[in-house]
Formats: C-alpha cells, sequence, structure tokens
C-alpha cells in the first residue's frame, strides 16, 4: 500500500543552471564588442615591440587602410570609403573643426583637444598608401598618431 | 493559538522555484554568445609623433635647427624595395660614409645597436627613408627592429 502516495522524481538541475550562468559570464565578458569604426578585412602586420592599447583614450578617429589604398571608415566595405589623398585630408579637417568645437579656445591653443588618428593598415598596402594618411593627418594638425599592429611574440 | 502553530510545524510548506524557464532562457544566451564569439588576436599600437604642418602657427615657435647640437644629430637610413615589395637594399647615411647593410632587418638591428654602443646608450633621432612600393609589413618590421634596437624616436619618411 505503500505505492498510494507516488512520489515526485524530479532531476536537480540547479548544478545545471550553475554551470550554464558561469558559461554566460564568461561569454558575456569574453564578447567583442568591437569599435563601428574597425573594420576586420584588413590584416594587420605583426609586431614584437607592439605596445599595448591605451584605453584612456576617448577621441581618436581610426582610418583602415585597405590593400588597394582605399581608406575605409566603418567595419565593413559597403561604409565611407575615402579615395584618395585629397579626401582623406577633407575628412581630417572635419574632424579637426569638430575637435575644435568641443574644445576651450585656451585648450586648442595649448595644443589639447586634438583627436589620436588610429591608422590601421592592412599588411599588404604599400608604404605610400600609409605615407599619404600620416601626411594628411599631419596637414590637418594631427601629430599624435598610432599604427595597429599584431602584438607577437619574439621568434615567431 | 498554540495548537495552529503545532499544525504548520508538522506540514510544513516548501516554496518551488520553478527553475525550467530560467534554464530556458540561460540555454537561448548562451546560444547567443557563442555565435556571436570571435576571438580576436590582441591588437597593439606603435605610437608615431608626426612633425607639425609647415603651415601651422606652432612651426614658427620652433627654435632654428643646429645640426651641431648633440640631440639634433641623427642617422639616416635608406630602405630600397624590390618589385614584391620586399626589402633589396638597406643604406645607412652617416657623416662618415654610406654603409652598406645588405637586405636583412637583423643586420640594420646589429647596426643600430653598435650605434648606440658608440654613443654611450644614448639614442639619437632614426630616420627611416622608404620607398614608396615598400610593403607595409617590412615598413613595420623596421620600425620593430628600431624600437627593439633601443630607438624610440623613429621617423618614417618616403626617400624623395
Amino acid at each position: 500500500m505503500s505505492h498510494g502516495s507516488p512520489e515526485k522524481c524530479e532531476p536537480n538541475l540547479t548544478p545545471l543552471l550553475d554551470m550554464v550562468l558561469q558559461l554566460i559570464m564568461f561569454f558575456m565578458l569574453c564578447a567583442n564588442f568591437v569599435m563601428d569604426q574597425v573594420n576586420e578585412s584588413i590584416k594587420l602586420p605583426d609586431a614584437i615591440e607592439a605596445k599595448a592599447l591605451d584605453k584612456s583614450v576617448k577621441n581618436y578617429i581610426v582610418l583602415n587602410v585597405a590593400s588597394d589604398g582605399r581608406v575605409l571608415l566603418g567595419r565593413d566595405d559597403k561604409s565611407d570609403v575615402l579615395i584618395n589623398k585629397i579626401q582623406v585630408l577633407n575628412h581630417l579637417k572635419t574632424q579637426a573643426t569638430l575637435d575644435k568645437l568641443r574644445t576651450t579656445p585656451q585648450d586648442w591653443e595649448a595644443g589639447k583637444g586634438r583627436s589620436i588618428v588610429i591608422i590601421r593598415a592592412h599588411k599588404d598596402c604599400s608604404f605610400k598608401m600609409v605615407h599619404d594618411v600620416m601626411e594628411a593627418s599631419s596637414q590637418a594638425g594631427f601629430t599624435d598618431v598610432q599604427l595597429r599592429a599584431i602584438k607577437v611574440a619574439p621568434g615567431m | 493559538m498554540a495548537r495552529h502553530k503545532r499544525r504548520h510545524e508538522d506540514n510544513p510548506t516548501e516554496p518551488d522555484l520553478p527553475i525550467t524557464p530560467m534554464l530556458d532562457m540561460s540555454f537561448q544566451l548562451m546560444a547567443f554568445f557563442i555565435l556571436t564569439f570571435r576571438p580576436t588576436p590582441s591588437e597593439a599600437q606603435l605610437p608615431l609623433i608626426l612633425p607639425a604642418d609647415k603651415g601651422d602657427k606652432t612651426a614658427s615657435a620652433v627654435p632654428q635647427f643646429d645640426p651641431l647640437k648633440e640631440e639634433n644629430q641623427e642617422i639616416s637610413v635608406q630602405i630600397y624595395a624590390a618589385d614584391t615589395g620586399a626589402p633589396n637594399r638597406i643604406i645607412a647615411k652617416l657623416p662618415t660614409g654610406d654603409v652598406e647593410l645588405g637586405a636583412s632587418t637583423t643586420e640594420l638591428n646589429k647596426f643600430l645597436r653598435d650605434q648606440l654602443a658608440s654613443r654611450g646608450g644614448k639614442a639619437p633621432k632614426l630616420k627611416l627613408q622608404m620607398v614608396e612600393n615598400l610593403n607595409y609589413q617590412y615598413v613595420i618590421k623596421l620600425l620593430d627592429e628600431s624600437r627593439r634596437a633601443g630607438y624610440e624616436s623613429v621617423s618614417p619618411t618616403l626617400i624623395q
């Protein structure tokens, strides 16, 4: 007669839930929330002495230089494309004007408030293509430039 | 009252929290993150300070260049490239004359280290003059070798 009151037989889901939540936490922390301006089709060259990125930099302009010399401003090839040095210079001058508007005149005169130009050039492009971008940056008044590369260990 | 209390102790009610919907949602979240997870290689930076443009007002405030001053003495290296974009000739320009360094970046590194040692460890400015068609990965390699040799102030320019 002990069968008269059947006991519920449920699997214990709590450890499973714990594990799943831990996995979610891992993927959330490692999720690659890439910047809108970083184009993933650009294959960067390797460098041993490259420094870690400075996370404190707030104002930056990313210029993705493709292997054919086009300068891409967005994440994909459909986004804004600058096809020559004059277009790059005009874009940078516009950015410089925006920088000036959000900076006090005193700070601007002291050389503060200017964005950092980040050049993400494809490893197969020529030096001339990158040099044109650097020259345009200099002409637009940007003196701080970062060349992006993939950090590798010595001997690789 | 006492009788009422005793009844509760005899038959305690257990709160039943439904875990299944939560688990369903967790699996969906996990699926989303697994599908969108793309590990990227660690990106790093080579900082450069560009000279102010000649038309800039601040350029006039720069004192006149004195080549005899020790801090103004710089090493100039010219890099030529083959049609493939790889360097095929590296020449160091020194006041005493040109030094051929072949086509190897490791030779350049050795030369730069020797120069640094001969100047008592004080690194002068290094100007890397490169041809237009030099492949960008070699540009970065040359900048990298220069920094590894102890030169922090390196300016990449085009050979005119």
